[in-house]
């Protein structure tokens, strides 16, 4: 079949944009695949460089997809990526992460022991010694005060004004 | 000298004054005998009138893990909530106003088990082998001298000033 140089110009172009075309939904395949951040890049480039933006997807709805959208069923709870119903499988509905009615309540070993670390750093930081920490101890206890307030104590027994 | 020796002194001497709480952990003041008045008072609205005013005349300061119990059943331990109404308080006013009948020394970790009036032990376990946690397992202080059990239960003997 003959064709005319402007219609043999069209057909060209024709099948270049088709190849364009191609090329850009195989970059989002791979960019899907491949993960989402590098997905997000690639999208917007591949929609700037061809302004072809059929089937695109937004930084937006990248995002929703990959934390929101929740089509795996079970009980996925998407603030701390894991599934909820897995866990507790064997457990009825009890919360594993911890004991039943404890939180706040009990502090743990490490909690204590971080506690009993805060006036001896006070202490360290005024200068006191073993016999002027005692008297922190005793001037403190119980009364829940954040740092900065037991430091100043501190500093006060040092001074000898406690 | 050995602690053997210092805390037979507590032997026979009454537990009126005890420290603990909120904000200090799982850190326990005890303080026996003769009550020495302070130059200034302390201000912790926490405390007892007697514990304000006075200085004991013999004094414990425990930093390691602790359990009071009794022949029957465990009363508190150093892992206990610290609150005011909490288990660990008032465990350790079941000792407030009780004689010390003995004290038993460990000679090698110098764990102590201290025997009190009412068949309540306060046993001590010096378990701080590392500088991670803290940097003592207990000091023993007497009108003259501080005698610590530091890191790996090493015995310090210090002058008071």
């Amino acid at each position: 079949m003959l064709l005319t140089k402007s219609a043999t110009k069209a057909a060209v172009n024709s099948v270049r944009k088709a190849v364009v075309r191609r090329a850009t939904t195989a970059a989002k395949i791979t960019a899907a695949g491949v993960g989402v951040g590098i997905g997000v890049k690639l999208y917007n480039e591949a929609d700037s460089s061809s302004g072809d933006d059929r089937g695109s997807t937004t930084t937006d709805e990248v995002s929703e997809n990959s934390n929101g959208n929740n089509e795996g069923g079970g009980d996925d709870d998407g603030q701390y990526g894991y599934d909820k119903s897995k866990l507790n499988k064997n457990r009825g509905n009890k919360d594993v992460r911890r004991k039943p009615g404890s939180l706040g309540k009990f502090k743990g070993r490490d909690g204590l022991r971080r506690e009993n670390g805060t006036p001896a750093d006070a202490a360290n930081r005024a200068g006191l010694d073993r016999g002027q920490q005692q008297k922190l101890h005793r001037e403190i206890s119980g009364r829940e005060l954040k740092y900065d307030k037991i430091l100043e104590i501190a500093r006060e027994i040092k001074k000898g004004l406690l | 000298m050995d602690i053997d020796v210092v805390v037979s002194s507590f032997t026979g001497e009454n537990c009126w004054s005890i420290v603990a709480g909120k904000g200090t952990g799982s850190v326990v003041h005890l303080g026996f005998g003769k009550k020495i008045e302070m130059c200034r008072p302390l201000t912790n609205p926490n405390l007892t009138e007697d514990e304000r005013k006075y200085d004991p005349e013999l004094s414990m300061m425990i930093f390691c893990a602790w359990r009071i119990m009794n022949p029957t059943r465990i009363i508190c331990s150093w892992r206990d909530d610290n609150e005011k109404d909490g288990r660990m308080l008032s465990g350790l006013n079941m000792l407030r106003d009780k004689k010390v009948v003995k004290i038993g020394v460990n000679e090698v970790s110098s764990d102590l088990d201290i025997y009190f009036e009412d068949d309540l032990i306060m046993s001590l376990f010096c378990d701080v082998t590392n500088d991670y946690d803290g940097d003592y397992n207990y000091h023993i202080f007497t009108p003259d001298t501080i005698f610590t059990i530091g890191l790996d239960s090493k015995l310090e003997i210090e002058a008071r000033t």
